[in-house]
């Protein structure tokens, strides 16, 4: 009963060259100038930062600076030199520095958000997408710091930093920080250095660079990918206003009396768009995956995930596309798929990030974003090109299942009645 | 049989339909004659089960169908008004389309679709876009897809409308020749009152909702039996001349339409010299009087006032 609608609709898109264009040829389009426009902007995340930087600390400065007092005191030298050593010290303490001169600073206030985060949760955080960069402090940071400093200790202090490669710009920045903080803080210690001259301490190096790695040791994201994935999203919408305006012309010209006289059920016809849309989703989003493949060399590293990925976002443009034509029956108006085309497409895209990364504007917008259908799934999907596994994205081929079933129960019961439908 | 009970629509504060009962009986045609908005696509679309009415009912073989459509539309084939047709699809793929959701398949459909192309002459168009066919081709098309499920009733919604003449003929003749060889009862629906009585046992005559009139032909002419039709054309349009058939007691009506005076009066009365009298009296040039047999369209005029085309 199904097979000829699909089959029909099948036929009357090939033979519409209009929205063919729209369907796979802008999308493509729009892939190749956007990926060779905004390469550069990808690879800088726009001008635009607020990162979120976490801090994880395993051991307590102020133990560390007490420790190192106490063997200070007994070590065999002048007390003026101890009180000397020890009141250099604790202007020196790294740590505190970093918090309160460094990212505490309001000059770098406005662009870093810096956030203490207990041991405990620091793998979670790694998995976490929100921090553009952790510091991880090891215990006895500190203590092994001043020691170095102070009398050339052979243990180098190290500081880990995670750097997440999906928020390059401002992982870069956090870096840069880092790095000018090391530099000024060889300055800074400098007289305090002269101040102990007769021990010719030696200013350690906090390892920056040594230690990076990235949060979640992925691949980066080129802007030919980022696009592929960010305009095919959305595109596919447009999938869902095609056939909730097709289905409406069908009232309109009395062809769905003819289907209704045939005693075709509501019920049928409804799954008739949902499977439709559903199709013709999945089959545009494999021609642009596959030219985007050919051209533009983006490989799928897993290919259960992607049709995971991919089936369950058209299941949910089914469930739009079904929404869509409800409304459009209900309001016997195609006003309601010509909006949708019109402004939610590009509205839903401005929040699932498929312009540029939009949830580094705010973390509302990230969590709104990801609501999406499209923001949902163009998460998943370059997670997947970053490498992860299926578990990574399960929840958003869930979320994306449920979504396609929630608005498909509202459909049926928005679809008007019989005597609502000449 | 197939019978519409004191049908009723009312959309809001309008009644589309009042109250409105007909039947048809097994392989008779049957018409629907009114002027535009008379209710009768409102009436076929309750008779068809497309619409629930506000009060009545559509009864088949005596039961009614507004909660159980299915047994009705199994018989049933509707020609709606419109092209109800996919555009970008051949005739062909819109038979193989609309047959498939009629559950017709494999060889049993193929057969059909050679029929209907063969009883509305497409044969040699069938894979050609619906998009480039004529306008009398697509209604053509229009009455086949209603004619692939076989019905034993079709119901005709002004069939010919917008389309030229020899199209016209064409369904007209299709028409009565389902009725004859395949004894299809029709129901068709028009505002051309030729039409229905070129085609048509019974009529029903609507106006406003209401069924004004029904019978055979013959009964519905009856009704003017006892009155001349009079057409006069005069050389020049005369305000005064109208004005004086209005006010002269032997003339029941008089209507003005593209230059032509239709009169009624009665026919034992003497009409001709009065005529000429007020022709005369309003220096009125005559250059034409035909005294006319009845028809549908002046059982209309006489009953409502007004033309069917108005």
């Amino acid at each position: 009963m199904i097979s000829p609608f699909i089959k029909k609709q099948f036929l009357l898109l090939i033979r519409n060259p209009q929205e063919l264009l729209l369907l796979l040829g802008m999308p493509f389009i729009l892939i190749t100038i956007l990926g060779f426009a905004l390469g550069s902007f990808m690879n800088n995340e726009g001008t635009n930062i607020h990162a979120k930087v976490a801090f994880v600390e395993h051991g307590n400065e102020q133990e560390d600076f007490k420790t190192f007092v106490n063997d200070v005191k007994n070590m065999p030298m002048p007390v003026e030199q101890k009180e000397m050593l020890v009141k250099t010290a604790e202007k020196m303490l790294p740590i505190t520095m970093l918090k309160n001169d460094v990212f505490g600073s309001k000059e770098i206030q406005p662009y870093i958000e810096f956030v203490t985060v207990p041991p405990s949760e620091l793998d979670e955080t790694r998995q976490s997408d929100r921090y553009a960069a952790i510091i991880e402090v090891p215990e006895h940071f500190s203590y092994a710091f001043l020691n170095n400093a102070m009398f050339g200790g052979n243990v180098q202090p190290k500081l880990s930093i995670y750097m997440n490669e999906g928020k390059q710009m401002a992982a870069k920045l956090v870096e840069d920080i880092l790095i000018e903080f090391q530099e000024q803080y060889s300055i800074f210690s400098a007289p305090g250095k002269a101040g102990v001259a007769s021990n010719s301490l030696e200013l350690p190096a906090i390892n920056v660079k040594g230690e990076m790695e990235t949060v979640t040791k992925k691949k980066p994201m080129t802007a030919s990918t980022y696009y592929t994935v960010g305009m095919s999203v959305m595109f596919v919408l447009y999938i869902a206003s095609y056939i909730a305006s097709y289905a409406f012309r069908e009232k309109q010209s009395h062809v769905f009396q003819r289907i209704l006289l045939a005693n075709v059920p509501k019920r049928a016809y409804i799954s008739s768009i949902f499977l439709t849309a559903m199709i013709l989703a999945f089959v545009q989003l494999i021609i642009l995956y596959g030219l985007a493949a050919l051209f533009y060399d983006v490989k799928w590293p897993n290919m259960t995930s992607f049709l995971s990925i991919t089936v369950s976002l058209c299941f949910a443009v089914g469930g739009l596309a079904v929404l869509l034509t409800a409304l459009n029956y209900r309001m016997n108006s195609e006003n309601v798929s010509i909006f949708f085309s019109s402004t939610i497409v590009s509205i839903l895209s401005f929040l699932g990030g498929s312009f540029f990364p939009s949830g580094q504007i705010s973390e509302f917008i990230r969590i709104v974003g990801d609501l999406t259908p499209n923001g949902a799934s163009m998460t998943a999907y370059l997670k997947i090109l970053q490498g992860y596994e299926l578990s990574a994205v399960i929840g958003s081929v869930w979320y994306l299942c449920a979504f396609g079933v929630v608005i498909l129960i509202c459909s049926i019961w928005i679809f008007p009645k019989r005597g609502d439908l000449s | 049989m197939l019978e519409a009970v004191e049908l009723t629509k009312q959309f809001k504060q309008h009644k589309a339909v009042n109250k409105a009962s007909l039947f048809l009986e097994r392989g008779e045609i049957v018409g629907l004659l009114g002027p535009n908005g008379a209710g009768k696509s409102t009436t076929i679309a309750m008779i068809s089960t497309l619409i629930p009415p506000t009060s009545g009912d559509v009864r088949f073989n005596n039961e009614s169908v507004i909660k159980h459509p299915h047994k009705l539309r199994n018989v049933l084939g509707v020609v709606p008004q419109e092209i109800a047709l996919y555009s970008d699809l051949s005739a062909k793929e819109n038979l193989q389309f609309f047959g498939k959701i009629y559950r017709l398949s494999g060889m049993e459909l193929k057969t059909r679709i050679e029929e209907v192309l063969e009883i509305v002459g497409l044969t040699d168009r069938q894979n050609d876009l619906v998009k480039h066919f004529s306008g009398g081709m697509k209604r053509r098309l229009n009455i086949g897809v209603a004619l692939l499920h076989e019905p034993k009733f079709i119901i005709m919604d002004e069939p010919t409308v917008g389309i030229d003449p020899q199209s016209r003929n064409y369904i007209l003749e299709t028409v009565k020749r389902l009725n004859e060889e395949k004894k299809m009862t029709v129901l068709y629906t028009s505002h051309y009152m030729e039409e229905v009585e070129f085609l048509c046992d019974r009529i029903y005559i609507m106006d406003q909702g209401h069924i004004i009139v029904s019978g055979t032909k013959e009964e519905i002419k009856n009704i003017l039996s006892s009155e001349d039709t009079i057409q006069i054309k005069v050389e020049r349009a005369n305000e005064s001349f109208i004005q004086a058939l209005h006010q002269n007691p032997i003339i029941s009506r008089v209507t003005v339409q593209d230059g032509l005076i239709t009169i009624l009066a009665p026919k034992e009365v003497n009409l001709l010299s009065t005529l000429f009298k007020l022709a005369d009296e309003t220096k009125t040039v005559l250059t034409s009087v035909e005294i006319k047999t009845p028809t549908l369209e002046d059982v209309f005029l006489h009953l409502t006032g007004r033309a069917l085309r108005d």
